[in-house]
């Protein structure tokens, strides 16, 4: 695996990289409040198949984080940085894995680039209303609907280091399963400078992402892609009809209901693995093997 | 297109028991209260998830803590138990962590165990008035 960095309009975005560069693309967009560390395990795992990226958006992990006074952390803007990076890597056909944050910044990039999207793989990444659970009371009930100091104080409690634990933990039967690496890494990028402001930022943004749902919606309808979803069951954030509700769009897509939760790879990844070759093989159209290909790591 | 198939990962067929239980978690996350007591979303029942249909076990590492002399103990473990030990014992200025790949390389031969000193990465550090911090205490 390669840890790299290539600046996108100013901005130093970090990026893990492994597999044939010769091999079918596959982007790994990450979720609340994680980085691309969440896929530190998938990544080698799939890079004998595919060549793989995973980049950190800005104010996440290892990629830049302006000043919030000075750059706007909405989803708009974090799928124009994202789709800038693609371009920029020359990923510009490739499926899609998108996990919590990865399916608002991934899907606004596909539906206005619909013929980056090879295929796609769903994992606890919310698309319709009926997805959210109770944990967003607080946004869907006051701070959406106006901004307050008031309404936004409750909001810091999923910043602070238990709840933090508590979204890798929720809903996973196996605790010691579950690496406190996971919480510590992000714990220790939310204590840098303007991080939890950052974060705030995403979630009153957040309310952009429903605003969108019927868009993506018929982008699903319509397209048709080939679509794999692996949902945990008990995510913190999102319920099972969430996860069901794909299928009434994508009626064609393979679903797999994990014994999990929010970060389903942590405690599920071999089976994803398994399951994501299988399915690739089974649908793919187009053939990418090179004889003369370069190995793009170690 | 593909042809439509359902699993269901380790899912009980009755599964109203964890349903409750996810009810109760999710009231008390809600953010209108004051929450978070910590664990409040310790699972009911451990489960082992269910391997993946390969023919060999996947290589899993756990994460766990044993007490000794009244301090938690961080450690990494992985391989068969009944397969040859062997121990890791870290560095300054880091932990298990610097392990965690080489432990899952080689957990399909040995039984890694890999774990933290007092003070160093996720164990306890209790004050160095009481505790002495030394190569012989370690």
């Amino acid at each position: 695996m390669l840890f790299k960095n290539v600046n996108v309009n100013g901005l130093n975005i970090f990026y893990r990289e492994a597999g044939n560069e010769a091999a079918p693309r596959l982007v790994l967009l990450h979720g609340f409040p994680a980085s691309s560390h969440q896929y530190r395990n998938l990544i080698p795992a799939l890079a004998d198949r595919f060549h793989v990226i995973a980049p950190d958006y800005p104010g996440f992990g290892n990629s830049d984080m302006p000043d919030p006074a000075t750059f706007a952390y909405t989803f708009d803007k974090t799928s124009e940085m994202i789709e800038e990076f693609l371009g920029k890597v020359g990923f510009t056909r490739f499926g899609l894995y998108a996990q919590d944050y990865g399916g608002p910044v991934g899907f606004r990039i596909v539906t206005r680039r619909p013929d980056w999207l090879e295929w796609l793989i769903i994992q606890n990444t919310n698309a319709y209303e009926v997805g959210f659970t109770a944990a967003w009371d607080g946004l869907r009930g006051a701070y959406w609907k106006g901004r307050t100091p008031e309404n936004e104080k409750p909001l810091e409690a999923f910043l602070q280091a238990d709840t933090v634990k508590l979204v890798y933990t929720h809903g996973h039967r196996r605790p010691e399963l579950i690496s406190p690496d996971n919480w510590n890494m992000d714990l220790h990028y939310l204590d840098r400078p303007h991080a939890r402001r950052v974060q705030l930022d995403f979630f009153y943004d957040y309310r952009t992402n429903v605003q969108l749902y019927p868009h993506w919606q018929a982008f699903l309808r319509k397209q048709q892609p080939n679509t794999i979803i692996f949902w945990g069951q008990d995510d913190i954030f999102f319920t099972r009809e969430g996860g069901e509700s794909y299928l009434k769009d994508l009626p064609h897509a393979e679903m797999h209901r994990l014994n999990s939760g929010h970060f389903a790879v942590e405690d599920c990844l071999p089976f994803i693995v398994e399951k994501m070759i299988a399915f690739y093989e089974r649908t793919r159209t187009r053939q990418y093997s090179s004889p003369d290909a370069q190995l793009a790591t170690g | 297109m593909s042809k439509r198939s359902n699993s269901e990962v380790g899912m009980k067929k009755d599964t109203h028991l964890t349903s409750t239980s996810v009810a109760l978690n999710r009231r008390r996350f809600s953010l209108g209260l004051p929450l978070l007591a910590a664990g409040a979303a310790a699972p009911q029942e451990v489960v082992a998830a269910k391997a993946p249909s390969r023919d060999e076990a996947p290589i899993v590492t756990y994460y766990r803590t044993k007490t000794i002399d009244g301090i938690k103990i961080f450690y990494r473990e992985a391989g068969p138990a009944n397969a040859p030990v062997v121990l890791l014992l870290h560095g300054f200025p880091t932990s298990s962590h610097m392990f965690r790949n080489l432990i899952p390389e080689l957990a399909d031969r040995y039984h890694m165990i890999a774990p933290d000193y007092p003070g160093y990465g996720q164990s306890d550090m209790p004050d160095r008035a009481t505790f002495s911090y030394t190569f012989d205490r370690f």
